[in-house]
């Protein structure tokens, strides 16, 4: 049995190593996904949990910081413990990559000893001593900002620089990743007193690290209104800010992308395999016939069926044994790309050692499945008899109706033979266009990722919630600014302006983010996937999670409360946002105001006429209205720099999926193809020797696979269009976003179903090329 | 006499096998001549086979040069030579060679519409053939593992003469067929000869040898002598005692 599965395995050389690569690539994107699926997160959870990181955390600047906030968090039943620590932060442009960023940055005492949301340094440190203002900077600078020890780490402040020189990386779970706003940097003591003296003196910060029975933000919320500083971003002007997070947001933030990816590949894994499975069958089918009098010899000498079929099964389960380990022991080459590729936005150093469970189940899996599909293919042999086989297998070729007779056709001879062997050759066909159809449909999912991720933003930017205009500016609260307000809508730069401003609300114990706007008409990021958006006082739109979470739909009631005024609210819409994990809402300033009547609009979102750069009108304004604000914000650069991390990870796995999808469809083709050849060499002869040449034999050939291909090419693209909205939908729900509502751009899907539908007949006219080889002398000569 | 359609230089064919060079064609000087029913005959071996494809440009001699009426053809391209068959030559062989997965009139019509534009006249044509060869119109739709040996070699000469060809080879023609087949498919090689195409036929079987007007002998590589019979007649013994008694010498 060994002997007739490694004989046959030698025989076919090409079509087993075309087969060992796709399950290489099979079990190296399956066990890649997984580990990214359970280890990844896990791998992040597991330094909170060794870090001993805090519920939550926030940061007052000491000028806003009173004795009113320790009376609080100590009479706080909900706070099993806290710890306050005194930080300095500082606003600084750096250099990332070849890029100037400009970044908040929270200096900390290095030497300080800490038990709560403690930091570890990240691989090897260099000696302090000696060293010109060592410093210890996250991880993500190595990661991702081409930083290496030793390195000098220059922050340009308004006033001075201050340069630093890295002595280690680290790893903590609030401070790592700029998403989350701060970057941590630890000092040695000396320099930490060195570095606080460069630093303005509005730049000293109190930090609270808390834990409670039941995490949620009421203290953050609490905390602003004891400061007064009610401020939902981060400011300028730190002595105006309060900042804070919870670890769950902060868990969430970091390592959503790599949980989606991850899925989003072992989707893609498991679609290859697939493949795989189709090709094996096929295979197998194939060379039942084309071994037929072998077969016969060998039940005529006295083996049985179960002995024939056991070796085909030993046969293909050996190259899927084989595939898979390779693949698997491959995917821990990938694993420094896969964590660089996440690394800017988790902050996470993935040091994965070998996985034996993850690699078990990969080879577990590929392997049973390609023993059923081998026995079920190999069944066939049982019903044939020796004396059939031995004739050729008179019943295998049952040709019982003549398709498309020439005589009636119309069309060019190579067509109308190609269209022939199409219907002929039925079931290959349909196996050609269920493959097609899956490397198109993840293709069509690849290339909505890639379009909305790095070509047109503005869908991509919505998952957030944020709104999309291009300046932001914060006013007081205790001044009328009605006429700065009139005066900026007046500019001609300016189209619109909006006040939107967000508050925290609570509907029963559940802390709800609610978004207050005077009009939503204006409102250019419509969130709303079902209903409408509030247009009255009594009018509420809530987050779709929320809504869930509540039992909550369209046309119900629900009481949301604010410091003990609860008020009833009619539901109108329901909206996406993955704040608060989708615990959001959306009120009318009119109806916000019935629960907090003294409520004044600070927050007023600007946004500008076409080709007008908020940098050069944020400059103008600066200017223009000095000291009549508190803060000001170039919303295109936050979302431009904001969305680069998400781009860069998402238009490199498109690409790969890509490029890897165009791979499957050459060795499918060529497998396929192959084979063809092989089984059609006495008719491609016979063909030869009456006068066809190799061309029209290529074309033929070629010509023959394109409906199949087309027609899968056409129904992928149309499942991918028709079903990445809803897919993304079921990924993304956990964290809020109730419908995916990706820009699905049909010219580019149609654009690349026609480089794949092209890349397939290249790839054919490149394959049937060997048919120049088959000389109608050999055909007869034989 | 004729004109040579065919005419060879010194044709010279050598297969290497194993680094053992075998020379089967040893410059070969013949010429064919137009309207001939030319047999060639000889042990096995011989080189009848290999010379029958080098004449018809179904493989490319060693050495030497091959005239096809003016044109030189043993150094035309592969795709040139597939051209150059298609209009000038038509192949019956012992195994026929009919396309499985087409029915006989399609297996026609494949090598009909390959050079004919003319898609009603090449079909009229095909099927007029077809039931010149006694294949009636109600196996035209079956195919070939549907018929019976000898339908299907009189399929394949219908195939061979669809595009009116100049010269029909034919190798072994009657080699898997039995008795009553045979007869059938060479009277239809004899009608094609009549109507003034060449034939040029390889044959161990002296009853289709027979057929010829001109017996070529061959023996390792060379052509060891020529008989000329003069045209076919049924029943003629005198053509009969005449090609024994030259196969006899030739050492048959």
């Amino acid at each position: 049995m060994k002997m007739l599965a490694f004989a046959n395995i030698r025989k076919s050389k090409n079509n087993t190593v075309t087969l060992l690569i796709m399950f290489i690539v099979a079990g190296l994107l399956l066990n890649a996904g997984l580990l990214v699926l359970f280890n990844y997160s896990g791998n992040y959870s597991k330094m909170t949990e060794d870090l001993n990181s805090s519920d939550m955390y926030c940061a007052i600047p000491s000028s806003g910081y009173s004795s009113q906030i320790k009376e609080y968090l100590d009479g706080n039943d909900n706070i099993t413990e806290y710890e306050m620590r005194n930080a300095r932060w500082c606003l600084a442009d750096i250099k990332f990559r070849d890029e100037i960023r400009e970044e908040y940055f929270l200096f900390y005492d290095a030497d300080e000893q800490i038990t709560m949301s403690k930091w570890k340094t990240a691989g090897e440190t260099l000696p302090v001593r000696d060293m010109e203002l060592p410093a210890y900077i996250p991880i993500t600078y190595k990661l991702s900002g081409g930083y290496e020890l030793g390195d000098r780490f220059e922050l340009k402040l308004p006033e001075r620089s201050v340069n630093l020189t890295i002595a280690g990386f680290t790893q903590d779970s609030y401070f790592n990743v700029r998403s989350m706003m701060l970057m941590g940097i630890y000092l040695p003591h000396e320099t930490y007193r060195e570095v606080s003296g460069m630093l303005p003196e509005d730049s000293e910060t109190q930090l609270v690290f808390a834990n409670m029975k039941k995490p949620d933000s009421e203290i953050l919320t609490h905390v602003r209104e004891i400061t007064k500083l009610n401020d939902a971003l981060v400011t300028k002007q730190f002595k105006n800010s309060v900042m804070g997070i919870d670890l769950a947001m902060v868990d969430q933030g970091r390592t959503m992308m790599a949980d989606i990816m991850s899925i989003m590949i072992v989707v893609f894994s498991l679609i290859v395999m697939t493949v795989c499975l189709i090709v094996v069958r096929f295979r197998i089918k194939n060379s039942i016939e084309e071994d037929m009098q072998k077969t016969g010899s060998l039940k005529s000498v006295g083996y049985t069926s179960n002995q024939i079929i056991s070796s085909v099964v030993l046969q293909f389960s050996f190259i899927a044994f084989l595939g898979t380990i390779t693949g698997i022991l491959l995917s821990y080459l990938t694993i420094p790309f896969i964590s660089g590729l996440f690394a800017e936005q988790s902050g996470v150093l993935w040091e994965q050692g070998f996985d034996a469970g993850i690699g078990l189940f990969t080879v577990v899996f590929f392997l049973l499945a390609v023993m059923i599909v081998s026995l079920i293919a190999a069944k066939r042999m049982k019903r044939i008899s020796p004396i059939t086989a031995l004739r050729g297998g008179i019943l295998t070729h049952n040709f019982r109706k003549n398709f498309i007779p020439l005589d009636k056709a119309r069309g060019r001879l190579p067509l109308v033979l190609a269209l022939k062997s199409t219907v002929q050759n039925a079931k290959q066909s349909i196996m050609i266009c269920i493959i097609l159809t899956a490397v198109a449909f993840s293709s069509t999912f690849a290339v909505v990722m890639f379009y909305n991720s790095v070509i047109d933003t503005s869908t991509f930017a919505k998952v957030p919630g944020s709104e999309l205009s291009n300046a932001q500016m914060v006013l007081y609260p205790d001044r009328d600014n009605t006429d700065l307000v009139n005066k900026i809508g007046n500019m001609s730069e300016v189209k619109k302006t909006a006040f939107l401003d967000y508050v925290t609300m609570k509907s029963d114990r559940t802390i709800v983010s609610v978004g207050v706007m005077e009009d939503y008409e204006k409102k250019e990021t419509n969130l709303v996937y079902e209903g409408r958006n509030p247009q009255h006082g009594n009018e509420i739109a809530i987050g779709g999670h929320f809504a869930e979470a509540v039992e909550k739909e369209i046309g119900d009631s629900i009481v949301m409360t604010y410091q003990d005024k609860k008020v009833e609210y009619l539901i109108t819409g329901l909206t996406q946002g993955v704040n608060l994990n989708g615990m959001v809402a959306w009120l009318t300033t009119d109806g916000y105001k019935k629960t907090d009547p003294q409520f004044q609009h600070i927050t007023l979102e600007i946004y500008l006429e076409e080709g007008i750069g908020a940098a050069g009108f944020i400059k103008n304004l600066e200017k223009e209205f000095e000291g009549q604000y508190r803060n000001l914000m170039d919303i295109d650069l936050l979302f431009e720099e904001g969305m680069s991390s998400y781009q860069s990870i998402v238009s490199q796995i498109g690409i790969i999926m890509m490029a890897a999808m165009a791979f499957i469809v050459i060795l499918v083709l060529y497998f396929v193809i192959n084979s063809s050849i092989i089984q059609r060499k006495r008719e491609l002869g016979i063909q030869k020797a009456i006068g066809y040449t190799t061309f029209q034999l290529m074309n033929q050939i070629t010509i023959g696979f394109m409906p199949s291909i087309i027609t899968g090419v056409t129904i992928g693209s149309i499942l991918g269009i028709l079903s990445t909205n809803p897919l993304m939908s079921v990924g993304m729900r956990a964290a809020g976003t109730m419908k995916a509502e990706f820009i699905i751009e049909p010219g580019l899907i149609i654009l690349f179903s026609g480089i794949i539908v092209l890349t397939s007949y290249v790839t054919s006219m490149a394959i049937t090329y060997r048919i120049r080889k088959i000389s109608a002398y050999t055909l007869v000569s034989e | 006499m004729t004109n040579a359609i065919i005419k060879t230089e010194k044709l010279c064919k050598t297969f290497s096998t194993g680094g053992i060079q075998q020379h089967v064609l040893k410059n070969l000087n013949i010429e064919i001549y137009e309207g001939d029913y030319t047999v060639i005959m000889g042990a096995s071996g011989a080189g009848k086979s290999t010379l029958l494809y080098a004449l018809s440009g179904m493989d490319k001699p060693t050495l030497g040069q091959i005239r096809f009426r003016n044109e030189t053809i043993e150094k035309l391209s592969n795709d040139k030579l597939a051209v150059f068959r298609r209009k000038n030559c038509g192949f019956v062989f012992q195994q026929m060679f009919l396309l499985d997965n087409m029915s006989i009139l399609d297996n026609v019509l494949a090598a009909g519409l390959l050079v004919s534009k003319d898609r009603k006249k090449i079909v009229e044509r095909a099927k007029d053939l077809l039931l010149q060869v006694g294949l009636s119109e109600k196996i035209w739709r079956k195919f070939p593992s549907q018929l019976s040996g000898g339908e299907a070699q009189r399929a394949a000469i219908v195939r061979a003469l669809i595009n009116e060809p100049k010269v029909v080879f034919a190798d072994e023609p009657t080699g898997s067929l039995n008795s009553a087949a045979g007869t059938a498919a060479l009277d239809v090689l004899t009608r094609v000869n009549e109507s003034g195409q060449s034939v040029i036929m390889v044959t161990h079987d002296l009853r289709s040898a027979r057929r010829g007007n001109r017996i070529l002998y061959m023996r390792d590589g060379v052509i060891n002598g020529t008989c000329e019979l003069g045209k076919y007649k049924s029943g003629d013994a005198e053509r009969h005692s005449k090609l024994k008694a030259f196969l006899e010498e030739m050492g048959w």
